[in-house]
């Protein structure tokens, strides 16, 4: 296993977000998570990447624990994410964006940066050329000189994907990636996530509204409710698990 | 050029100088996001430490000056631990503070005697134009000591401006600087994307707070005479003026809104009842037509592209 969670729970104050939640993913897998909005499945990102801590239960990337790592710490051991709501860095170009990503994996310090030291110039040089690769393979390659903020939405969206991605992830969170896409796109998409993990040799674990998606795409998916774990398994069981139908139709609100 | 070289005009190159500096402090920590108004209080450590050291231990004065910086930086790394924690109006209000308090303890200390500052700190301008008789520059340049000392410290203030520009300049081309702007512009997505944002912010904090020292020292063995009011909240008032009013997104912004701004009062003292209003009716107006300062990422955009044409041109024998 790559990642796993163990019995992790998550309160706010006297609100229980998560309780109770175990899954795991093994190397080279794409894993879904799907569930009603409001259900947890941003709170579990937000857990994996150190934005909150566990209350209970832990959290094992690589066999090690990753409670109370920050998450630059966590990013810098191999675990990269994108948000539900578009974060770029608008006041940069899109090359700048990468190369944002890449800050983790050089070494440059103040000293270097200042004088341009030999060594600072082939780190920027190799990091460009890397950005670049990584562009061409989002079809983003013509717009690397353009303000972020300039870019079409579909554009934005990747540019998210290739930020995270060049921080040189082993295992990579997308937080509803194909969100405000049409279906060509949203295909496009899936295309796309698939390349990530053939060429880049990249664990993913997406959340997605889009069910025709994560059902192509997804090795297992797990579903969560009310934050707990209703079901996990192939995209073929999970599609006739009727708690899951329950829950998508709403038959339990009532 | 007689006439160009008199006191006067070389004494407000001095503080264009000056300000420059102060004017760039604000831009560091701009540069992370972060509206830090301390500057004012780091940069009376620099001027009390650097005349301090001076006159009572004999210490040169670059050593001195180097001191108050690093003095500053220090104060800077205490603060800075629990304020760059801070975001936004909150460090801003604590920045504040911090630079008030300062001020009241210059007020009340007997080694900085208090209310009535400190008076008789080494000339800067003095120990220049010893230097120049020494080597003889006196006479070849037919100057006076006094306007050769002011001229010498025009000049080494210029070449200091130009060193600090190139420093941050570069910075910023960097990863370094390219981690100070995405914290700027998403300090959470900074966070996941691998930068230390603590380690960023305190750098740019204290980076800031060591040339407002180095600014602050300066100011002390050009004007002789430093007291508490020197570096009151107006002084913080001023320096972010000098940032904001030049375009506070770009480097070029600071040095361009500090001379524009220390040059207007100077050529408007022979209106003085009116002084004040024209200088506030020029701050209105600009935030009015161009809210982001005189030179935004546009303008240098724009430059750049300009630049680079031409040059092909050239290249093209045009």
């Amino acid at each position: 296993m790559l990642l796993e969670l163990n019995h992790v729970t998550k309160k706010f104050g006297g609100i229980t977000a998560l309780s109770d939640i175990s899954f795991g993913a093994e190397s080279g897998q794409i894993l879904g998570i799907i569930g009603p909005n409001g259900a947890g499945k941003t709170t579990i990102f937000n857990l994996i990447t150190g934005v909150y801590q566990v209350t209970e239960g832990d959290i094992l990337f690589d066999g090690a624990s990753i409670e109370n790592k920050k998450p630059y710490q966590i990013t810098q051991l191999g675990i990269a994410r994108t948000f539900q709501n578009i974060r770029l860095f608008t006041n940069m170009t899109v090359l700048e964006n990468i190369l944002v990503g890449h800050h983790s994996r050089m070494h440059s310090g103040i000293l270097a940066s200042v004088i341009h030291t030999g060594a600072q110039k082939k780190e920027e040089e190799a990091a460009r050329a890397k950005s670049m690769e990584l562009l061409e393979f989002l079809g983003l390659g013509n717009d690397a000189e353009r303000m972020a903020s300039e870019l079409p939405y579909g554009k934005q969206r990747k540019l998210e994907i290739a930020r995270a991605m060049s921080t040189d992830p082993r295992l990579i969170l997308l937080d509803e990636p194909a969100a405000g896409m049409n279906d060509s796109e949203t295909e496009e998409l899936g295309r796309l996530i698939q390349g990530i993990r053939s060429r880049f040799h990249m664990t993913i674990i997406l959340i997605e509204h889009d069910m025709n998606l994560m059902m192509h795409l997804c090795d297992r998916i797990v579903v969560v409710n009310f934050g707990e774990k209703l079901a996990e398994g192939i995209p073929k069981e999970i599609q006739e698990n009727k708690a899951v139908i329950e829950a998508y139709l709403g038959k339990g609100d009532d | 050029m007689e006439d160009f070289l008199n006191g006067y005009f070389l004494q407000v190159f001095v503080f264009i100088c000056i300000n420059i500096i102060l004017a760039l402090t604000v831009y560091m920590t701009l540069c992370t996001g972060q509206l830090s108004l301390g500057n004012a209080g780091f940069m009376s450590f620099g001027a009390y430490t650097s005349a301090i050291v001076t006159m009572h231990a004999g210490v040169p004065m670059p050593v001195g000056i180097f001191m108050g910086g690093l003095m500053a930086a220090f104060i800077a790394l205490i603060i800075g631990i629990p304020t760059t924690r801070l975001r936004g109006l909150y460090l801003a209000i604590a920045t504040l503070g911090f630079g008030e308090v300062v001020r009241v303890v210059a007020l009340n200390l007997k080694i900085t005697n208090g209310a009535l500052g400190l008076s008789g700190i080494p000339s800067m301008a003095s120990s220049l134009s010893d230097y120049a008789s020494d080597w003889g520059l006196l006479d070849a340049l037919r100057l006076d000591s006094q306007t050769a000392g002011q001229l010498m410290m025009c000049i080494v203030l210029l070449i200091l401006v130009i060193l600090i520009m190139t420093f941050w300049v570069r910075l910023e081309h960097s990863r370094i600087g390219r981690a100070f702007a995405a914290i700027k512009a998403d300090e959470h997505a900074a966070e996941l994307s691998g930068i230390n944002t603590v380690y960023y912010k305190m750098m740019s904090f204290l980076f800031s707070a060591f040339f407002a020292g180095i600014a602050g020292a300066l100011y002390a063995h050009a004007t002789f005479f430093i007291s508490p009011t020197d570096f009151s909240w107006h002084k913080v008032v001023d320096m972010l003026l000098y940032c904001v009013f030049g375009g506070s997104n770009v480097v070029w912004g600071a040095p361009l809104g500090a001379a524009i701004l220390t040059i207007v009062p100077e050529s408007l003292r022979s209106m003085a009842e009116y002084r004040d209003t024209i200088y506030g009716l020029m701050l209105v107006a600009l935030m009015a037509f161009r809210p982001d300062g005189i030179l935004s990422a546009d303008v240098m955009k724009w430059f750049s592209n300009h630049h680079k044409k031409q040059n092909s041109r050239t290249e093209k024998g045009e």
